[in-house]
C-alpha cells in the first residue's frame, strides 16, 4: 500500500508547489487531501486518516500548531513555515521535521527519507511537549503584554476600543459595560477575566463590579453615607469604592 | 513679560491640573493668578488690599469724627492712616517687584526679594514710628482727652502720649505700674504690626513666591522628563518603522509562491516578480530616508504593490481597489500606518473568510474649522470584527505614532460594517501641529 499524505496550506500556489515537489521526489506518495485552513485540515484528518501531514504553521482559523496537536497521535507531522526562528529551534530540539519555505528539493528529499524510515518502524514520536514549547515561544511574547484592545458592541455596531480610552468597566448582570470618553459599549467578558489581562498599574479594581482607569480619576470624596466615591474625567457617574479597596485612596 | 507670565500661569494650570496651583476666580484673590512680584500681580493686589484698607480707614475716621467732632483732624488722620496702609501693603512688594524685574539668577533673586521685603518692613516700621505714632501722640491723644473719650492715663497707655505731667519722669517707682502697661502696649503694637505686615505686607507673598519657584522648578523638571520621554518614543518609533519595513514572512512566502509560478505559470511568475520588485522599491528607500518625508501617494504605492503580491499569492481570492483623488496624493502621510491596516484587513478579514474578498482604500480631504484634515479608510468585506479582547501590537503602534506626530489630533477607528467586514479609518490633520 502506498503512503498517504495530507497537505494543509492556505496559499494555493504554495500547495501546488509542494504537491509538484512531492510528485517528483516521492511519486508513490498519495495525496489524499488538500486543505486551505486548519479546521478543514482537522476534518480531512479524521475522514481520510493520512499517514503523513504537511502543516503550515500560519493558517487562518485553527493554526498549524493546533492541528498538529491532534494530528500527532494519528500521523507523522511535518510542519512548514516561511520564517519562524522559534519554531525552528523548537523542532530542532524535538527532532520533529520541519521545512522552511520556499521548500528546497534537497531538504524535502531528506525529510522524505526520514518519513520513510519512520513509517517502516511504525513509531510515532510524541511531540506534544514540543508543540507546547512552540506555542509558548510563539505566543509568549504576545501573552506577556497587557490587553490593548476591546472589541465591543455599540448599539448595533461593533467597534474596537483602545484600552487607554476606556474610563471604567462596570459589570451589569450578565454584561460588562465599557465606558469610554465619548461612548459606551457592552461586552460579555466578565470583570474577573478582564482584570487578568489589564495592566494593574493602569487599571484598578475599586469595587466588586467596577474597574477604573487610574489616570481618569478626577476626585475621591466621601458621600453622605460615609462611603468613598470616585468621579472620573469625562463621565458624570459616581463610582463606588468598596471597603476592601479603600486603602488605595488613603491620604488622597 | 507680565502678560506672558499670566498666560504661562494659565497654561500651566490647564496642562497639569493636578499640580498647578488652582486658579482663583473671586475678585479678592484674582491677583494670585499672576506671578508673585510681577506688575499685574502688584497693581491688582494693591488695589484689592488698598480698597480693603481704605474701607477700614474710612470706618475708623467716621468713628473719630463722632468722637472728636473735628473733620479737619479726622481728614488728617485719614491721610496718615492711608499712608500706613499703602506703606504696609505696597512698599515691600514694590521693592520686591523691582528686584524681580532685574531677572537676576535664581539664588540672587531669592535673596534680593527677601531683602526687599525686609526693607519694606523697615520702611513700614519707620513710617509708623516717625509719622503715625507722633501724629497720634501729639495730635489725636490730646483731642480725645479733650473730648473726654480717654483719660490721660488711657491715652498714655494707648499712644504713649504723656499729657499728665510733663515734668514727671517716665521711669519712677510711682509710675512703675503705668510704665509696665505702657511697655506692654508697645509690645502689643509691635506684634500687631508684625502680624499685619506678615499678612498684608508681604510675608504671605514671600511664601507664595517660594512656593511658585518650587512649582516652576517642578514644572521645568516635568517638562524635561516629558521631552526626554518624547525623544525616547521618537527613537522607538523610528526603530519600529525600520524593523517593520519588510516582514520576513511576507518575503519568504512570496518567494515560495514564486517558485510555484516559475514551473507552471510563467506569466504570473513575471507579474509576481514585477510586483515584488515594486514593493521592495517602495519600501526599501524609506529605510534610509527615515520617517519624516512620506506622502499618501508613496504609502498607497506600498499598499498597491503589497496587495498585488497578495492577490497573486492568494490565487485571486483577493480583489482590491484604490480610490483616492489625485489632490490627496502629495499630502504628507506617516509611513506604514496604512500598510498595517491593509495587512490587518487581509489577516483578519479576507483570510479567515471562505471564498473571495475585496479591500478598498479610499481617501478624502475634509475642511473643518480647525483646518484641512485627511481621512483615509481601508474597507474590507471579510470576516468582520469579533467581540472580545485583543493584544494586537500593530494597531497600538499606529495609535502611538498618531499621538506622537499629531498630539491628540489624529484618530484611528475600527468599526464593523453591518453588511459584513470592517472599516478602519485614519483621520489626520494635513499640517503637522507645532510642538
Amino acid at each position: 500500500m502506498n503512503a498517504t499524505a495530507l497537505i494543509a496550506e492556505d496559499e494555493e500556489p504554495q500547495r501546488r508547489e509542494l504537491r509538484r515537489l512531492l510528485a517528483s521526489l516521492w511519486p508513490e506518495l498519495e495525496i489524499v487531501a488538500e486543505c486551505e485552513d486548519g479546521l478543514s485540515a482537522l476534518e480531512a484528518l479524521q475522514a481520510r486518516q493520512p499517514q503523513i501531514v504537511f502543516l503550515d504553521i500560519r493558517m487562518p482559523g485553527l493554526s498549524g500548531i493546533e492541528v498538529a496537536r491532534q494530528a500527532c497521535s494519528m500521523a507523522q507531522v511535518v510542519m512548514t513555515t516561511a520564517y519562524d526562528a522559534h519554531a525552528v529551534q523548537a523542532f530542532e530540539a524535538g527532532a520533529v521535521d520541519y521545512l522552511l519555505k520556499p521548500i528546497a528539493p534537497e531538504r524535502l528529499a531528506r525529510t522524505i527519507e526520514r518519513l520513510k524510515s519512520r513509517l517502516e518502524a511504525g513509531n510515532r514520536p510524541d511531540i506534544t511537549a514540543v508543540l507546547d514549547s512552540i506555542q509558548r515561544l510563539a505566543g509568549g511574547a504576545e501573552r506577556a503584554r497587557h490587553l490593548r484592545w476591546i472589541t465591543a458592541t455599540v448599539g448595533n455596531q461593533v467597534k474596537m476600543f483602545a484600552v487607554e480610552d476606556i474610563l471604567f468597566f462596570m459589570s451589569d448582570d450578565k454584561y460588562t459595560r465599557v465606558v469610554g470618553r465619548d461612548e459606551e459599549a457592552v461586552i460579555r467578558t466578565p470583570l474577573k477575566e478582564l482584570l487578568r489581562e489589564l495592566d494593574p498599574e493602569v487599571f484598578w479594581q475599586i469595587h466588586r463590579s467596577v474597574i477604573v482607569q487610574v489616570r481618569a480619576i478626577r476626585s475621591v470624596r466621601r458621600n453622605d453615607l460615609g462611603r468613598l466615591e470616585l468621579s472620573v474625567e469625562g463621565s458624570p457617574e459616581a463610582l463606588p469604592v468598596s471597603q476592601a479597596f479603600q486603602h488605595r485612596f488613603k491620604g488622597m | 513679560m507680565n502678560e506672558v507670565a499670566a498666560i504661562v500661569w494659565n497654561a500651566n494650570g490647564m496642562m497639569d491640573a493636578d499640580r498647578a496651583p488652582p486658579l482663583s476666580h473671586g475678585w479678592l484673590m484674582r491677583y494670585r493668578n499672576y506671578r508673585v512680584f510681577s506688575w499685574p500681580w502688584l497693581w491688582r493686589r494693591t488695589l484689592v488690599f488698598g480698597v480693603l484698607g481704605t474701607g477700614l480707614g474710612t470706618l475708623s475716621v467716621l468713628v473719630k469724627i463722632y468722637q472728636v467732632n473735628d473733620w479737619r483732624i479726622s481728614a488728617e488722620e485719614f491721610i496718615v492712616g492711608l499712608g500706613t496702609v499703602l506703606v504696609c501693603i505696597g512698599a515691600g512688594p514694590l521693592l520686591a517687584t523691582l528686584v524681580r524685574l532685574r531677572r537676576w539668577p535664581d539664588r540672587r533673586e531669592s535673596v534680593g526679594v527677601t531683602c526687599a521685603l525686609l526693607l519694606g518692613a523697615g520702611l513700614f516700621a519707620s513710617y509708623v514710628g516717625m509719622v503715625e505714632h507722633p501724629f497720634e501722640r501729639e495730635v489725636m491723644a490730646p483731642r480725645l482727652i479733650e473730648a473726654h473719650f480717654l483719660t490721660p492715663e488711657q491715652a498714655y497707655d494707648l499712644f504713649g502720649s504723656d499729657s499728665r505731667d510733663k515734668a514727671e519722669p517716665i521711669l519712677t517707682v510711682d509710675s512703675a505700674n503705668g510704665h509696665g502697661i505702657h511697655v506692654h502696649g508697645r509690645w502689643i503694637s509691635l506684634i500687631t504690626g508684625m502680624v499685619l505686615y506678615g499678612v498684608f505686607g508681604g510675608g504671605v507673598a514671600l511664601s507664595a513666591y517660594f512656593r511658585e519657584k518650587r512649582f516652576i522648578a517642578e514644572q521645568a523638571r516635568q517638562r524635561q522628563l516629558e521631552a526626554l520621554r518624547l525623544q525616547v518614543d521618537e527613537a522607538d518609533l523610528q526603530l519600529m518603522v525600520l524593523q517593520a519595513q519588510i516582514e520576513p514572512h511576507f518575503l519568504f512566502n512570496t518567494l515560495a509562491s514564486l517558485r510555484s509560478f516559475i514551473h507552471d505559470d510563467t506569466g504570473r511568475a513575471v507579474t509576481m516578480v514585477d510586483a515584488l520588485v515594486e514593493h521592495l522599491r517602495a519600501t526599501l528607500p524609506q529605510m534610509r530616508e527615515g520617517s519624516g518625508t512620506s506622502t499618501l501617494g508613496q504609502q498607497l504605492a506600498i499598499c498597491r504593490s503589497y496587495l498585488e503580491v497578495m492577490k497573486l499569492r492568494m490565487s485571486n481570492r483577493l480583489e482590491y481597489a484604490i480610490e483616492v483623488p489625485l489632490a490627496c496624493m502629495d499630502a504628507p502621510f506617516p509611513p506604514l500606518m496604512l500598510l498595517t491596516l491593509v495587512e490587518n484587513a487581509i489577516k483578519h478579514g479576507i483570510e479567515p473568510k471562505r471564498g473571495s474578498g475585496t479591500i478598498r482604500i479610499v481617501a478624502e480631504q475634509r475642511r473643518s474649522a480647525d483646518g484641512a484634515r485627511l481621512l483615509v479608510q481601508v474597507i474590507d468585506d471579510g470576516a468582520g470584527l469579533r467581540g472580545g479582547m485583543g493584544h494586537g501590537v500593530g494597531l497600538s503602534n499606529i495609535r502611538t505614532q498618531l499621538a506622537l506626530r499629531y498630539r491628540g489630533q489624529g484618530r484611528l477607528s475600527l468599526v464593523g460594517r453591518s453588511e459584513g467586514g470592517t472599516v478602519a479609518a485614519l483621520e489626520i490633520p494635513e499640517a503637522l501641529p507645532r510642538p
